[in-house]
């Protein structure tokens, strides 16, 4: 049922009102509720993981073997005790939430959350926020993951009635311009999406309120020469396959240090590598587009290695995964779904210096067998690849598990969310 | 065996067929025609030829067009994919891009052959109702070929304005900026002389076009009866995007015209041939672009490469023999679907399906480069 303008104007009517009751319970009470919460988010057995796995499967298209594996993975440590780390980090004490004077933040009186994309993770990251600070949240939910707000609401009801009166879900089109409009009007609004969708959001909603936008971005690896291929691939291969390589954490292509035979080395092993993993995790379903972008990717590169570049494709006969070894470093562009290109570069800082003009988009960087500790009086590795854009810089095997406190920007989660805060973000 | 034939030769029977009123499409002609250019192109373009080998189809074995081996459109931004000598090039049409994305090139020794299919579709689909020379007034939002030397779609529209343009008409965007007031002046002209105006450009010229009005508040802009709308090319890569029934939507409600004078061009830097929705020339024709004789289209499964029946959903393959100096047979990434009722004669475009940005957030990488950013 599609919301409209008058609903969403009642929800924000029901949320003020709960809202001023979420205010007057002590910011402990508001965290032990949401640490509980998260507990029992994180435990691979629960309510939430197995209904999230197997509703998300029949809604988004992913496979539940790998929605599974990627929501124990990266909900492992997203526990109570991550919630207090990060209450730690960016607030001190967590009575200073109660106290106007001593915190450093404070809570909107409602925000709005427009989300987007398939992924649980950033869904329920972008709904416990708010409430920590004591701000109700309205969802418009994204029209691939009807699930995660819902899921998230039900299983925070268990703990805290109060608090799951503070989550409502209304769920209009996208083009319904009067619903847009009633939603855009809330104090703070956080949403998700393509920089076209950030940009049409950002244009209708009112100056001097305030605009959090989280937009897409892409994660890429980098392997040393010296690092036992197999190995690495095994890792890497689990990076690129949960999420079926759409999340901003997935490995969207490699950079290989090395010769031409080691770095065809490389790409092969990733592909023997994604190969065994179709067999655990198999890629989702994909509509007629994706297909076609992938044989249309796939006829370039064998047209380009009958023309003589030394390019190598490496792919089964059906489109579940494909890897393509480029003799060079310079970016193409890469349809996604299980698709990695494997850059060959001489050095690790030929790789940094190619992933520069990504760099706005840049999320995450994995690094093998490249050392990352100072050298002498130069900036190391892992400070210039920070330098270059990426907020992460992890081994293989890890990009998909991020702490519960990373921020795609690298700086605090909270502070945007806060009226004394940051003015505006933009991730 | 395929008989060898001249490339002059060649290009002079496609330009006589390309000529012949009315269209006939005769499917012996084609398949003969195409067979024969890709023993040409598979002689005179050594990229070609070995990509050919390497999927195993060389002429002499290829019994049909429909098995001539088809080349991605990204092949046109990795080689010169061209079977005459360098130096006889005479114009070089340039995709869109960035200085980060790569261009495709399509390099041509005559503009015969693009110029003759051009103005035959131009007549028979935009301005079916100008005879014997006739003229009307268009106004074009794209740059000029002058200002834009290796855009296709500049020349294209320039020649519209040379073949069937008045001593009003003219473009509308210079230095990458509308001229709105330009083209409102055309608008109450064309208006207060009841003559009826047509209106060439790119889609995102229109989306900012009817921004603009809007902002303004410009009203009274409905137009003379007789006057169209030829509109081409996607969003890919922009900051804002319209679907295409939208557009015509909104175009159709500013400047008062029916759906059937609203029209959309289908064509791509790689192709010497273009398509476009025939309403105009064919009172009450069913959806789709039909497709001149000289060319065919092919919907494959992407999966298998196989082709698709009818009312499915297929990869656009394109066959053109106006491209005789390049490669005749193109695939693109794009989506079509045969209308109903036809035979690889009316197909429709269904455009790129989104796929990643959709289900994840992580950016689709092109989008990323041609942006810029």
């Amino acid at each position: 049922m599609s919301a409209q303008a008058a609903d969403i104007r009642a929800a924000q009517l029901r949320l003020q009102e709960a809202g001023q009751e979420l205010r007057r319970l002590p910011a402990t009470e508001r965290i032990a509720a949401l640490q509980q919460l998260l507990d029992a988010l994180a435990d691979p057995l629960g309510a939430f993981q197995s209904a999230c796995t197997e509703q998300l499967a029949s809604h988004a298209g992913f496979h539940p073997e790998t929605i599974r594996a990627g929501l124990r993975l990266a909900l492992e440590d997203w526990n109570g005790s991550a919630l207090a780390a990060l209450i730690e980090n960016e607030v001190g004490d967590p009575a200073n939430l109660d106290s106007r004077a001593a915190s450093p933040l404070s809570a909107f009186p409602l925000t709005g959350c427009i989300l987007a994309g398939s992924i649980p993770m950033p869904t329920l990251q972008a709904l416990l926020l708010p409430l920590l600070l004591g701000s109700p949240v309205l969802v418009k939910p994204a029209g691939r993951d009807r699930v995660t707000p819902k899921l998230f609401a039900r299983s925070l009801a268990k703990f805290h009635p109060l608090l799951a009166r503070c989550i409502e879900i209304c769920d209009f089109a996208s083009d319904d311009a009067p619903a847009i409009d009633a939603f855009v009007q809330l104090p703070c609004l956080v949403a998700s999406g393509s920089d076209a969708t950030l940009e049409r959001i950002r244009e209708r909603t009112p100056s001097g309120q305030r605009f959090v936008g989280h937009g897409h971005r892409l994660s890429l690896a980098i392997v040393g020469a010296d690092v036992e291929a197999e190995d690495w691939a095994e890792r890497a291969a689990r990076d690129v396959a949960l999420w079926d390589q759409l999340g901003c954490l997935s490995t969207a292509a490699v950079y290989a240090v090395g010769d031409r035979s080691r770095v065809e080395a490389v790409a092969r092993a990733l592909a023997e590598a994604l190969r065994s993993l179709e067999a655990r995790w198999p890629r989702g379903r994909i509509g007629a587009g994706v297909e076609a972008a992938i044989r249309d990717a796939r006829d370039e590169a064998r047209f380009r290695a009958a023309a003589g570049q030394e390019v190598a494709l490496m792919a089964p006969d059906d489109d579940a995964f494909t890897v393509v070894l480029e003799p060079a470093s310079d970016w193409r562009s890469t349809p996604l779904h299980r698709f990695v290109r494997v850059y060959r570069v001489a050095t690790p800082d030929e790789a940094r210096v190619a992933l520069l003009p990504l760099g706005s988009h840049l999320a995450a960087v994995s690094v093998d067998g490249v050392a990352i500790d100072t050298e002498g009086d130069s900036p190391d590795f892992e400070a210039k690849l920070r330098a270059a854009g990426a907020s992460r810089v992890v081994a293989a095997g890890g990009m998909q598990a991020p702490p519960f406190g990373w921020h795609p920007d690298g700086g605090p989660l909270l502070a945007g969310l806060s009226p004394r805060g940051l003015r505006s973000t933009r991730a | 065996m395929t008989q060898k034939t001249s490339r002059a030769a060649l290009d002079s029977e496609i330009l006589e067929w390309m000529r012949e009123t009315p269209w006939q499409h005769d499917e012996t002609r084609f398949d003969s025609l195409a067979l024969r250019l890709f023993a040409h192109q598979f002689e005179a373009c050594v990229p070609y030829a070995r990509y050919c080998r390497s999927q195993g189809s060389v002429p002499g074995e290829v019994a049909s067009w429909r098995d001539i081996p088809t080349v991605p459109t990204g092949a046109f931004k990795e080689v010169r994919l061209a079977g005459f000598d360098p130096a006889s090039t005479c114009k070089i049409f340039r995709t869109s891009g960035t200085s980060i994305a790569r261009r495709g090139e399509l390099h041509l020794d005559t503009l015969a052959l693009y110029e003759t299919s051009l103005e035959a579709s131009l007549r028979r689909f935009v301005f079916p109702d100008l005879e014997g020379g006739e003229r009307m007034t268009i106004r074009v939002l794209a740059p000029s070929a002058q200002e834009a030397p290796d855009s296709s779609l500049s020349h294209m529209f320039d020649r519209a304005l040379e073949i069937f343009g008045d001593e009003s008409s003219g473009h509308d965007l210079e230095d990458t900026k509308l001229c709105v007031e330009n083209f409102l002046a055309a608008v109450l002209r064309s208006r207060h002389a009841n003559r009826p105006l047509a209106i060439c450009g790119t889609a995102f010229a229109f989306v900012h076009l009817l921004d603009e009005i809007e902002e303004r508040g410009s009203a009274g802009l409905e137009l003379p009866t007789g006057s169209r709308v030829l509109e081409t090319g996607g969003f890919k890569g922009r900051s804002r995007s319209v679907s295409r029934p939208d557009l015509h939507a909104m175009i159709g409600e500013r400047f008062g015209l029916p759906g059937s004078h609203v029209l959309n061009q289908y064509g791509m830097t790689e192709l010497g041939s273009q398509f476009y929705d025939g309403p105009l020339q064919e009172e009450g024709a069913p959806p789709g672009k039909p497709t001149p004789p000289w060319t065919r289209v092919r919907l494959i499964d992407p999966g298998s490469g196989d082709d698709v029946g009818p009312d499915r959903t297929g990869m656009i393959v394109i066959h053109d023999l106006a491209n005789t100096g390049s490669v005749a047979a193109i695939q693109t990434a794009d989506l079509g679907r045969f209308t109903a009722g036809s035979v690889d004669e009316r197909f429709e475009i269904l455009g790129r399906e989104p796929g990643a940005e959709e289900r994840g957030c992580s950016i689709a990488a092109d989008s990323m480069l041609e942006t810029g950013t």
